[in-house]
């Protein structure tokens, strides 16, 4: 048996254990609610709620304001009190007519019933009819039947009618009484609808503008546990289903729910908001539904990295653009680096980087500057000579070749150059091997200056020999400038002895540095070099896209001899180190034990004297370098990238770089190594030490690092890591990528062939380029004076053409031909479009296809127009050309315009072949407008004047017209259509340009000097 | 303080550490007549006294206070992964010292003729499941559950970043439970570490009730009539099984490598380990001639060895050492127990040939993947 009442402990001390126990369990319930509840973004929606109620506040109180300021509005609100006045005096009236209409009403809800019933028997009777026939019934009865119900039916719809007539007679009575009141509220409310709006949506965040029952609603919504059903501040969130975050193997759909805490991304208005309520600031570009990357489609994270389920500060992986905002952030938000995402946000400097993963196929790339610079930097520093990166995988070396360069230079340079090419001049993209931080120790450096030695040797012992042409006349220096000048070198060169600009390094600057900095070149090269060089460029070296000029031998040789006169004398008179010949050894033998044993190394060592030696190590040394990756040399035809592919290089795991010493010193990100990386990029090969210094980890000389230095400002230094951090693994669809239609394709491919050979040095393009410019305005100060130089518009016409509407304007066979075989255009120019005789068929195709598709002109052939000389258009044109003075600047065939050569403008007898009729009908009508600061006007024409003026002034032809702006362009076209004469007019501006010159009014030198030179 | 901390890291080297646990184990917990000789001369049984507990208590929990000053120390031990193994070192010492503290008292209770029950004067041996025995459970249960709530709000859910097969976490470690298990694959082939011993320490624990089944001191906490049971249970439980465990967790770095509580985990740290088997050892260190490529005639040493090891040393510590257990088990008993004992053995054995002769494996036929 059982004692129920056998116990071993003691009941009542349990129960207590029990009831405490309970109680801390229930109080730890109240904690998890509580924790669960308080969400850190809650606080911003509370935030933002305040502000933006008063924000709508102030929007109404605005309105209001103007309303009381609308003098229609006012109006209008007076004669509504005399509108109501009106009807309050006919309140009896009105009483009695609803009275009525009530009364007719139930009559006819009663009939209505009545008829309806009557309808359904209908019905039946005739269903019994049907039977009839059937022969299930008496026909007869079921006729009778069926007649007397459609009687009684019609009868009671006629009685509905009459009734529904009486009622809307009584009803428009009313509506006439209520008619001046409607109108007026219907006036008012257009005019008040924005302030209605806002009011409305007051109505809706404000509680203290709501009603009771919303107040109470507006508590309850956003109680613990309550919350779940509709609560005034939740996560907000964007699904973007067919973009995906990329869980290795895995693919999940992005989800961003970064407008939680920036709740007004998107909102208009918030624009000086503190942050998180900031509104984006390109909301045009970006985030706005209107724009072409809406948030819907887009989220937040695949612009701007980030862990966009997050939904805390530090969860969501925000990142700082500088120390001082991550110290604001420790202090305000505790931040730290979310160590466990691989893909944290990205600083706001590089966050055009993100626009590379969908945008990479065009150059450059619109509204990213700093992304365009920094592809910029990368083809002209030639990283990818080095760094695998497959967008350049088919671009020629970005180096001077070097298989002649003992006929372009001395050893001597050639030595002190590879040792310090800034010191040589400035703003060189060639980049600094030696001397740097880990190799500025003395041994480091006495074999450094053996290995340079090494590296010359090798170069000039295998340079093939460059027949070059004697320079036949000697050249003058004076006139060589004013050619350098004038002739359009300008715009891929620079002639400078330091940076004369303090502006920040962009995209469009870098359109002058397509080419060296002519600076020194006497140091560097003699005379019958140059002069060889700048004629054929080809012939030194076939890779360049060096054009030609066409440079007669005159202009070769004073170019030539311009060139040379300038010499760095400081650079010249530096001594190089003797060779040392046991440093020497030291060198070929840290190469030979790579795959030698120690004996074979001796035996080798021995036999070999030091030219072998010196060419042994020279090529070891230029692999080791790398220096293949940008020259054109002998011997590395097939040599394969000495640096890491960087074709992913965005994507790489931030354990994959090696931080070394300096895990410390930088912040653990990837943009943060490679921007030390690119600052100084032996720097991982350094120990800080106290006060700034390094010491050299243990390494030997060819174990160390040996990317150069390219001495890169912090702009630059972003560009580039913006770029870097561009070249991502992520897969985009196609739905997310621009269109791939014929015409983007065709205008990608093109902006990149005008980037290839820099068209927009000289050339403007909708507002892009013409980086010439400047040099134009000097060359116009040599010549004339300086404030000719500071006219704008006066530079712009001694520019290379803009090209704007090029598709529109040329005809595509003839801009072939003119490419092929430029000939005189503009005969005031003095810049020349060079023969680019490096471009293929291929590509001047897509160039001329690039310009058409631009410009929406996608015809390759047309009709050709016929004119007739007797048509009344034909006529009217000579008269209009005539009376337009078209003669004062426009060659026609030999005929030379009568003003002075400064404003001379195109042979128009070029025009037929040249130009598309349809544009130049447009242009003739506004001629600023296609062309912003051309110096045509448009051609008057009388469309305004009376006829008899019209007949009296500029003949029947033109009047036949009557004025239509249209047909008397045409006549124009017509005119220049038929118009023949010589084509070539380069003799006779040159002649004219020698004896007279160019007619500026004031010209103090003699422009013979510059002119002998035709 | 930091030489402090040096001691600290210096004496955690496993060679140091283990060797003098070893030497300390079984004077703390006497295997013999011997060592229960030194240990009441020593007076190590305070340890089980109840000052001593909170003497000590206090001591761990002042370490663990001063540690965490250290942020080295602190990121190991703070890691919301790590938290349990920290509680673990409490929670072990505790229970050890409670049941060492009830057996040492029973012991004098029975040396004083006194009961050993342990807290009711009476009847012997019996708890009620209901009410008493559900209730307790049911507080404890109430309790634990808070418990748990306040941890998971206050220490938040160790997640990281997406998982990348291709990018695995350097240290890998396994389940803070087969962290030991682990821990040995450093010194035995994996086939060894991963599936032989763990079957055989399943084994063992399943032989232990048919091998030890002497009455005395059985079914209550004692420790003079059962000294070497305790001691062997206790030396594989707290030496090889949660020494291994702590020591997985708070000592191994990144490569495995070992790391002092205070030393940064440093993933470049490098350890000079060229390890050679034991045939390369005769034939190429004492004998100067080329591995035989016979693998039999190769590996002939490692097998006349671990023969020896298993077939001689049983019937020798027979008549030796262990000839009052032989002499209670009977042969059959005692070959299990034996062979067992050897194996468990076999562990500190292989450490200490690796840390003083780099040895790898005493047989090692990777041609047939048999290593051992």
């Amino acid at each position: 048996m059982i004692d129920q009442q056998e116990r071993y402990y003691n009941i009542l001390k349990l129960n207590r254990w029990f009831a405490i126990s309970s109680i801390i369990f229930a109080a730890i319930w109240l904690i998890v609610f509580a924790d669960d509840y308080n969400r850190p973004w809650k606080k911003f929606q509370k935030a933002f709620r305040i502000l933006e109620t008063e924000h709508i506040k102030n929007d109404v109180s605005l309105l209001e304001n103007n309303l009381q300021n609308n003098s229609e509005y006012l109006n209008l609100v007076e004669s509504l009190t005399t509108a109501e006045k009106f009807l309050k005096e006919k309140t009896d009236e009105i009483d009695q007519l609803e009275q009525k209409i009530d009364e007719y009403e139930a009559q006819k809800y009663s009939i209505n019933q009545k008829y309806q019933f009557a309808k359904a028997e209908y019905d039946v009777a005739k269903y019994e009819m049907d039977q009839a026939n059937h022969g299930y019934g008496d026909i007869e009865v079921a006729i009778k039947k069926l007649n007397e119900l459609d009687h009684l039916a019609s009868g009671y719809k006629l009685d509905l009618e009459e009734i529904d007539k009486t009622i809307s007679g009584f009803n428009g009575q009313l509506k006439l009484l209520y008619t001046d009141k409607k109108s007026i509220n219907d006036q008012l409310s257009i005019i008040t609808r924005k302030k209605d709006l806002k009011s409305r949506k007051l109505s809706k965040v404000d509680p203290e503008s709501m009603t009771f029952s919303n107040k109470i609603a507006n508590i309850v919504r956003d109680l613990p546990i309550l919350d779940f059903i509709d609560p005034y501040y939740e996560i907000k969130q964007v699904v973007v289903s067919d973009l995906e975050e990329d869980l290795v193997f895995m693919g999940m759909p992005k989800v961003d729910r970064c407008m939680t805490c920036h709740v007004s991304i998107d909102k208009k208005g918030f624009e000086d908001a503190p942050q998180p309520f900031t509104t984006h600031p390109k909301l045009d570009l970006m985030v706005g539904a209107n724009s072409n990357h809406p948030l819907s489609e887009y989220g937040c994270t695949s612009c701007h990295s980030g862990r966009g389920r997050g939904t805390g500060f530090i969860t969501t992986a925000h990142s700082p653009s500088s120390d001082e905002q991550a110290q604001e952030w420790e202090e305000k938000y505790d931040w730290h680096l979310l160590h466990h995402w691989d893909t944290p946000m990205l600083p706001i400097q590089y966050v055009e980087s993100s626009c590379y993963k969908c945008h990479s196929g065009t150059m450059p790339v619109k509204d990213a500057p700093t992304l365009s610079l920094g592809l910029a930097i990368v083809e002209k520093g030639g990283c990818f000579g080095c760094h695998q990166i497959d967008r350049w995988e088919e671009t020629p070396k970005p180096g001077p070749g070097l298989r002649k360069i003992a006929d372009k230079t001395t050893k001597e340079f050639a030595y002190k150059w590879i040792n310090a090419p800034r010191n040589f001049r400035y703003g060189t993209w060639m980049p600094h091997f030696f001397n740097q931080i880990n190799t500025n120790d003395e041994s480091s450096l006495k074999r450094s200056n053996q290995e340079i030695h090494a590296i010359v040797h090798y170069l000039f012992e295998n340079s093939e020999s460059y027949k070059m042409n004697k320079v036949p006349i000697k050249g003058d220096p004076d006139s060589g400038e004013l050619l350098v000048k004038s002739l359009g070198c300008m715009g891929c060169h620079r002639m400078e002895e330091d940076s004369n600009e303090n502006g920040k390094p962009s995209f469009d600057g870098m359109r002058i540095q397509q080419g060296p900095n002519l600076i020194y070149l006497g140091s560097k090269t003699n005379q019958q070099w140059v002069y060889n060089w700048i004629q054929n460029p080809q012939s030194y070296h076939p890779d360049t896209k060096m054009p030609d000029l066409r440079l007669t031998k005159q202009e070769a040789a004073d170019i030539s001899s311009y060139l040379i006169s300038n010499e760095n004398v400081e650079f010249d008179s530096q001594l190089i180190p003797e060779l040392d010949l046991n440093e020497l050894d030291q060198i070929v033998v840290s190469f030979l034990e790579q795959t030698k044993r120690k004996t074979e190394v001796d035996a080798e060592l021995a036999s070999w004297d030091i030219n072998e030696k010196l060419s042994f190590a020279g090529s070891k040394l230029i692999r080791h370098y790398g220096c293949f990756s940008c020259h054109d040399i002998d011997g590395f035809e097939n040599a394969k990238p000495i640096g890491t592919p960087l074709t992913f290089e965005g994507s790489k795991l931030i354990t994959k770089l090696d931080f070394g010493f300096m895990h410390d010193e930088i912040d653990h990100t990837k943009w943060d190594w490679f921007n030390l990386k690119l600052e100084n990029p032996r720097i991982y090969d350094m120990i800080p030490q106290d006060e700034g210094n390094y010491s050299l980890k243990v390494k030997r000389p060819l174990e160390k690092l040996r990317m150069p230095h390219f001495d890169l400002n912090e702009d630059e230094l972003n560009a580039i890591v913006t770029v870097i951090m561009g070249f991502v693994k992520d897969e985009i669809p196609s739905t997310k990528l621009p269109e791939r239609t014929t015409r983007n394709l065709i205008v990608e491919e093109g902006e990149r062939l005008l980037q290839t050979y820099n068209c927009k040095g000289c050339h403007s393009i909708d507002g892009d380029g013409g980086s010439i410019k400047p040099s134009v305005a000097n060359w116009l100060s040599l010549i004339a004076d300086q404030v000719t130089a500071e006219d704008a518009s006066l530079v712009q016409s001694f520019s290379p053409p803009m090209l704007d509407t090029e598709g529109r304007k040329i005809q595509p066979d003839w801009l072939y031909k003119f490419f092929k075989n430029p000939i005189m255009i503009r005969p005031n120019l003095q810049t020349r479009m060079p023969t680019f005789s490096m471009i293929s068929d291929e590509d001047w195709n897509k160039i001329i296809k690039y310009f058409q598709y631009k410009d929406g002109q996608m015809l390759a052939y047309e009709n050709k127009i016929h004119v007739s000389k007797n048509s009344n258009s034909y006529k009217a044109g000579i008269v209009i050309q005539d009376l337009g003075a078209c003669a004062n600047c426009h060659f026609y065939g030999s005929q030379k315009p009568k003003q002075a050569a400064l404003t001379w403008a195109p042979n128009l007898v070029l025009a037929k072949d040249r130009l598309r009729a349809d544009w130049l009908l447009g242009f003739f009508r506004n001629p600023q407008d296609i062309m912003p600061g051309t110096k045509m006007p448009a051609p008057y024409i009388p469309t305004e004047e009376p006829k008899d003026d019209v007949v009296a002034n500029w003949g029947r032809a033109v009047a036949n017209m009557d004025g239509d702006s249209t047909k008397l362009y045409q006549g124009l076209v017509d005119y220049l259509w038929e118009l023949h004469g010589k084509e070539d007019i380069t003799r006779i501006v040159q002649d004219h340009l020698k004896e007279v010159g160019y007619g500026f009014i004031i010209e103090e030198e003699d422009e013979d000097d510059w002119g002998d030179d035709w | 303080m930091e030489s402090f901390k040096h001691i600290i890291d210096t004496i955690s080297n496993p060679t140091i550490l283990f060797t003098s646990t070893l030497i300390i184990f079984f004077f703390i917990f006497p295997i013999n007549d011997w060592f229960d000789k030194w240990n009441r001369r020593l007076k190590l049984y305070v340890l089980w006294s109840k000052k001593s507990m909170l003497l000590a208590a206090i001591l761990m929990a002042a370490f663990f206070l001063f540690g965490l000053t250290d942020p080295d120390f602190r990121s190991i031990v703070l890691k919301p992964d790590n938290v349990p193994i920290s509680g673990l070192i409490f929670l072990v010492y505790f229970f050890t010292w409670l049941s060492m503290h009830q057996a040492y008292e029973n012991d004098a209770r029975l040396e004083r003729g006194e009961s050993i029950d342990e807290r009711y004067e009476a009847p012997n041996d019996k708890v009620l499941v209901w009410p008493d025995l559900v209730y307790i459970e049911f507080i404890s249960l109430i309790l634990c559950s808070a418990f748990l709530l306040v941890w998971s709000i206050g220490l938040q859910a160790p997640i990281e970043e997406p998982a990348n097969p291709t990018e695995s976490p350097n240290p890998a470690k396994a389940p803070w439970y087969f962290l030991g298990l682990q821990e040995m694959l450093v010194y035995f082939d994996p086939w060894m570490a991963g599936v032989v011993l763990p079957s055989l320490i399943i084994v063992g624990l399943i032989a232990i009730p048919y091998i030890d089944n002497e009455p005395a001191g059985s079914g209550y906490y004692s420790f003079k009539n059962r000294k070497l049971s305790i001691a062997l249970f206790m030396f594989g439980w707290l030496v090889l099984w949660d020494m291994l465990i702590i020591v997985g967790t708070v000592l191994r770095g990144p490569n495995w490598n070992f790391f002092g509580p205070f030393e940064y985990w440093d993933i470049h740290k490098l350890e000079a380990l060229t390890n050679i088997n034991l045939s390369e050892f005769i034939y190429i260190k004492w004998m100067n001639t080329g591995l035989p490529n016979n693998i039999l005639l190769r590996e002939i040493w490692g097998i006349f060895l671990l023969l020896g090891y298993f077939l001689i040393l049983p019937p020798l510590l027979a008549r030796t050492m262990c000839k009052k257990i032989y002499e209670r088990l009977g042969s059959f008993k005692y070959s299990i127990f034996i062979v067992l004992i050897l194996i468990a053995l076999t562990l500190p054995i292989k450490m200490y040939l690796r840390w003083m002769f780099n040895m790898k494996y005493i047989i090692s036929i990777p041609e047939y993947f048999f290593n051992f």
